[in-house]
């Protein structure tokens, strides 16, 4: 079971939201999970959960090394994804080399898995923009799409963005409207409200900062009720 | 600077005894358990591979490539070739559209896609067609 969680647009929480869920599902849920950061422009969730600088998930196809594996806790892992930021940073990658790559960790991943001990069940956090035809791919592999928006996904700000966003709608298992106020709480099957942010920009804190809001706990809760369900 | 695909999910497939390793590293480091206790494979452990690993000149690891090449027979679908997807083509296609393609085919070519699999059968069925 692989849930990729991705966006149209940057910055609307698609880090923090898999950080949440592998967390409730983790720690809440009693459902082991392998996070992998395939947001090959930031590799934001690495830093968050403090993984040691090192082979992560592009490094198999990059350098052949073995990819590291971060124990966030019992029952949570993270394959990083500092490798594939300064990959993508350095070298003049086409997009399709980085999709296939990430591909073949959706057709490894149960014998990477099983062979070294690690849960079967993974969360991918991803960069902005995947072409349609990628995820398309990836959903034919069984993948299931969480697909992220802010305010930006129904305040039309034109119809090219509108016809953008429907596309994604279409192909996403789940959508998540984040940052909602409370009044907007309801626009959307899965909302997220807007936190404070915490003041310990650390993995767990962010996720426990989402989690504390009562409205939130339940979309997580629906969330993966729907698209990582326990066997 | 190209990604090698087909190396990187022989790794991520293989059973590579120094990755259980890394994962029983993890866990001992917080409960002390010994590292024969976690799921490492049987074989001989492959020398580690480097910490630092962002170079674009270092040499690819062989330690996939090491791994017993009759363990996977078949490559896997993402590393299906030109001649993998042939044969498909060809297996999946009506019989009489099969024949017409076969037909325009060079035989040396079908001869070449049919070779990319160790397989005895095969193997046989190649020397026939080299008899006729």
């Amino acid at each position: 079971m692989i849930v990729l969680v991705t966006s149209l647009d940057g910055g609307v929480g698609k880090t923090t939201l898999a950080a949440a869920m592998a967390y409730h599902a983790a720690v809440n849920r009693g459902q082991p999970a392998l996070l992998i950061d395939a947001d090959w422009e930031k590799a934001e969730l690495s830093q968050l959960a403090r993984a040691e600088y090192g082979p992560g998930w592009l490094s198999p196809f990059l350098t052949g090394e073995e990819p590291g594996v971060h124990k966030i806790r019992d029952g949570l892992y993270l394959v990083p994804g500092y490798d594939a930021a300064e990959a993508y940073q350095s070298y003049d990658f086409q997009i399709s080399e980085l999709e296939h790559a990430l591909e073949a960790w959706v057709e490894g991943l149960p014998a990477f898995a099983a062979s070294r001990g690690l849960p079967p069940a993974a969360i991918i956090d991803t960069t902005p923009t995947l072409r349609l035809s990628f995820l398309t791919r990836l959903k034919e592999k069984g993948v299931r799409i969480v697909f992220v928006a802010d305010v930006r996904a129904v305040s039309r700000v034109s119809d090219v963005k509108a016809e953008q966003y429907a596309a994604y709608f279409k192909l996403a298992d789940a959508v998540v409207v984040n940052h909602t106020p409370f009044f907007a709480r309801d626009a959307a099957p899965y909302t997220i409200r807007r936190i404070s942010t915490p003041k310990d920009l650390h993995w767990e804190a962010v996720a426990k900062a989402i989690i504390r809001n009562r409205h939130n706990r339940r979309t997580v809760e629906a969330l993966l009720h729907k698209v990582f369900p326990a066997h | 600077m190209r990604l090698d695909i087909r190396k990187g999910i022989q790794l991520l497939t293989g059973r590579d005894p120094e990755a259980g390793r890394k994962i029983a590293d993890l866990d001992a480091g917080e409960q002390a358990a010994p590292a024969a206790s976690q799921p490492a494979a049987p074989q001989p452990a492959a020398p580690p591979a480097p910490s630092s690993a962002l170079r674009p000149a270092a040499p690819i690891s062989t330690a996939a490539s090491q791994a017993d090449a009759s363990d996977a027979p078949r490559p896997a679908a993402s590393e299906a070739d030109w001649g993998e997807l042939l044969v498909r083509l060809l297996a999946s296609a009506p019989e009489d559209v099969a024949q017409k393609l076969v037909g325009c085919l060079d035989r040396e070519v079908i001869a070449r896609a049919l070779e990319r699999r160790n397989d005895p059968y095969l193997k046989v069925a190649l020397m026939l067609i080299a008899k006729k």
